[in-house]
């Protein structure tokens, strides 16, 4: 799995609406990564449709430096950036209600 | 303040993280932890999986091998409650086979050739009188035993065995030591190793003093019997069921000149020359056995090889064996021809008799006419002569003779009337003239006339035809009854009725005296002479008639006399 940038996808939503940026921290194929990246993959077509939002999928075994950057200390892990506002779950996203509240939190208190 | 408010904030959501990651380790939701410099992989719930797999892989072990041990144990104690079984089975088919051998009166022994050791059951002791282990089992004391005559026998008899090595049976006596001589029956056979030698021998001995004594008898029994069977006149035939001759005896053999060979096992009905092939016979003994019946006096003409036909008579019944139901039948078969023969014999003579009586009847008849025609011509016509001569000598004599001559003239009419009489008695012309019931009449009129009692007579008013000496029996049945009537009867009156049948006539004499029983009458008869009651009887059967009294004290009695018309005559 390679790094972030070439699989980071962009879709052209609306104009106004404010850009996801996520970083998925996962460790090779192990069970929880797995689930992860199901996980967030269902999440982002169920509910993240006609939303901006750039995914950056990011293996630990490959190269672990950019989760000590993020300050990530364990895997599965997601981190929301949006409008400048930081969130991160832990986990392998399977409690969705969780992920939601983390999304709505990164794009809705600001 | 803002500041610090921003400074607040970051820690609340560090707190929230850490709680979110503390929450995300305890879910077991993390695969890997991040240090300084490596990687901890975190593969808790494979970890645990394996545990619990393992854990219940050893569980299910343990079951299993629980299981294994169980069904081991199990299959012990079925083993060894079975060898019990097997051990308490032994041991009763032991004393089994002891108590078996006691009631046979059977023992078996063993000789082991190599070591010549001999072992015998408790039995063979007790057949030989003494107690077991009382004497060292072995050939020389086992003969010791023996009955001296039998003993060389019997040791050639081993001998002989151990040389041919092959398996004999034989029976010998054996002396006990309390003296009683025994018959024994022994079977012994031999076992040999690979190169054929006699490795073992092992025999049975057994007391048959008892079935010898039984089988001795029984043979005495069916040789009584058998003598009797042959000592009988009548054939005896037993036969099976499909009707094979089991057996004949000796009378049979001989009377059909059949030996043995030619009768044993055959079918009855093709015996000799076929002359038993009756199927009415063969009916009738199938019927013995399918219906249980027996018959008796089946009369039959057969001719026998050699001789003339034969009278003889069969009688057959079933006879039941002893064991099982297979059903023989018995035939007894009595040659009559001896008897067949004396009887035609006799009835030849008795025809022959009768013949004779008729004729002496006939005889006797012409005779009594003779005798009657003689009296008649000679002494008759002399005494009328007489009678005449003295008339007129009586006429010319001197008066004082004239008594004299009355007297003698008396006396010669006296003998006249007394030779009428008598010519009539013997002969009486009416009857030769005009027939019986004229006859009768003349009779029936000269007893009244005498007698105490009116006699009366009917007839059919015109001669019956009847042949002469026919025509004298009635007639001089007629007096007899007559005489009878007067001398015994009392009787007022007297009827006589003659009637003249189809075939033949009959003459009734009834009267009204005092009657007597019948069966008096046959007692007395030998007392009777001459022309009786009895007489006459015989004479009409004879001549195919009859003679019939009715009659009872106190009412009188009625004889009828029936007697055939006279052929010839009807004929015209």
């Amino acid at each position: 799995m390679k790094r972030g940038a070439e699989f980071t996808q962009r879709q052209a939503g609306g104009k106004s609406s404010p850009t996801y940026h996520l970083r998925l921290f996962v460790a090779g194929d192990e069970t929880n990564s797995a689930i992860a990246r199901a996980s967030l993959d269902r999440i982002r077509s169920e509910h993240l449709v006609g939303q901006s939002c750039d995914i950056e999928i990011i293996d630990v075994l490959e190269d672990f430096r950019p989760a000590l950057e993020e300050n990530v200390l364990v895997t599965p892990a997601l981190v929301i950036r949006k409008s400048g506002v930081r969130t991160v779950v832990f986990g392998n996203l399977s409690n969705t209600e969780k992920v939601l509240t983390a999304l709505r939190i990164g794009g809705g208190t600001q | 303040m803002i500041a610090d408010r921003s400074n607040y904030e970051e820690m609340e959501s560090k707190l929230a993280e850490a709680e979110d990651l503390v929450n995300a380790l305890r879910g077991q939701e993390v695969d890997a932890i991040i240090g300084e410099k490596r990687i901890a992989m975190v593969r808790l719930r494979e970890a645990e999986e394996s545990l619990r797999r393992a854990k219940a892989e050893l569980e299910q072990r343990v079951v299993e091998r629980t299981a294994d041990l169980a069904k081991v144990n199990a299959q012990l104690r079925e083993t060894i409650e079975e060898q019990e079984r097997t051990w308490r089975k032994l041991q009763r088919s032991e004393r089994r086979l002891l108590k078996a051998q006691q009631i046979a009166r059977i023992g078996n022994w063993e000789w082991d050739v190599g070591s010549d050791t001999q072992w015998w059951s408790d039995e063979i002791y007790r057949l030989l009188g003494v107690e077991p282990g009382q004497v060292e089992p072995g050939c020389e004391s086992f003969l010791s035993f023996v009955h001296p005559a039998d003993r060389e026998p019997v040791r050639s008899a081993i001998c002989d065995m151990l040389n041919e090595k092959r398996p004999c049976t034989g029976e010998f006596r054996i002396l006990r030591r309390d003296g009683q001589e025994r018959f024994m029956h022994s079977e012994i056979e031999v076992e040999l190793d690979g190169q054929g030698n006699a490795v073992r021998i092992m025999g049975t001995t057994q007391d048959i003093t008892d079935r010898r004594r039984v089988e001795r008898e029984m043979a005495e029994a069916r040789q009584f019997a058998e003598s009797i069977v042959d000592t009988v006149q009548e054939c005896l035939v037993v036969l099976d069921r499909q009707l094979r001759v089991i057996s004949a005896n000796r009378s049979f053999q001989e009377t059909f000149g059949l030996p043995p060979r030619r009768i044993d096992g055959r079918l009855f009905y093709t015996l000799g020359d076929g002359q038993w092939d009756i199927p009415e016979l063969r009916e009738k003994l199938r019927a013995v056995l399918s219906e249980n019946t027996s018959f008796e006096g089946f009369e039959l003409e057969c001719a026998v090889a050699g001789s003339e036909s034969r009278s003889l008579v069969l009688s057959a019944r079933p006879i039941s064996e002893p064991v099982g139901d297979a059903g023989m039948i018995l035939l007894a078969i009595q040659d009559v021809t001896a008897h067949v023969q004396q009887k035609r014999q006799i009835e030849a003579d008795k025809r022959h008799l009768e013949l004779l009586t008729e004729e002496l009847v006939v005889s006797e008849e012409r005779q009594r006419r003779q005798i009657a025609q003689a009296l008649h011509d000679t002494i008759g016509q002399s005494l009328a002569f007489a009678k005449r001569e003295l008339g007129v000598m009586q006429k010319r004599a001197p008066a004082e003779m004239h008594d004299s001559f009355k007297q003698v003239s008396e006396q010669i009419c006296d003998a006249v009337e007394r030779t009428r009489n008598l010519t009539f008695e013997l002969s009486p012309s009416t009857l030769d003239i005009l027939g019986l019931e004229a006859a009768v009449e003349e009779m029936a009129e000269q007893f009244s006339d005498c007698e105490t009692f009116a006699c009366t007579v009917r007839g059919p008013g015109q001669r019956i035809p009847l042949t002469d000496h026919v025509q004298s029996l009635l007639y001089r049945a007629v007096r007899e009854l007559l005489v009878n009537v007067a001398k015994h009867a009392a009787a007022r009156s007297v009827s006589i009725l003659l009637e003249q049948g189809e075939r033949d006539t009959q003459v009734i004499v009834q009267d009204d005296g005092q009657g007597f029983d019948p069966s008096a009458l046959r007692a007395d008869r030998g007392k009777d002479r001459g022309f009786g009651l009895f007489s006459i009887k015989e004479r009409l059967t004879h001549l195919g008639g009859s003679f019939t009294i009715d009659s009872a004290e106190g009412r009188g009695t009625k004889v009828t006399l029936v007697a055939p018309l006279d052929i010839e005559y009807r004929q015209e």
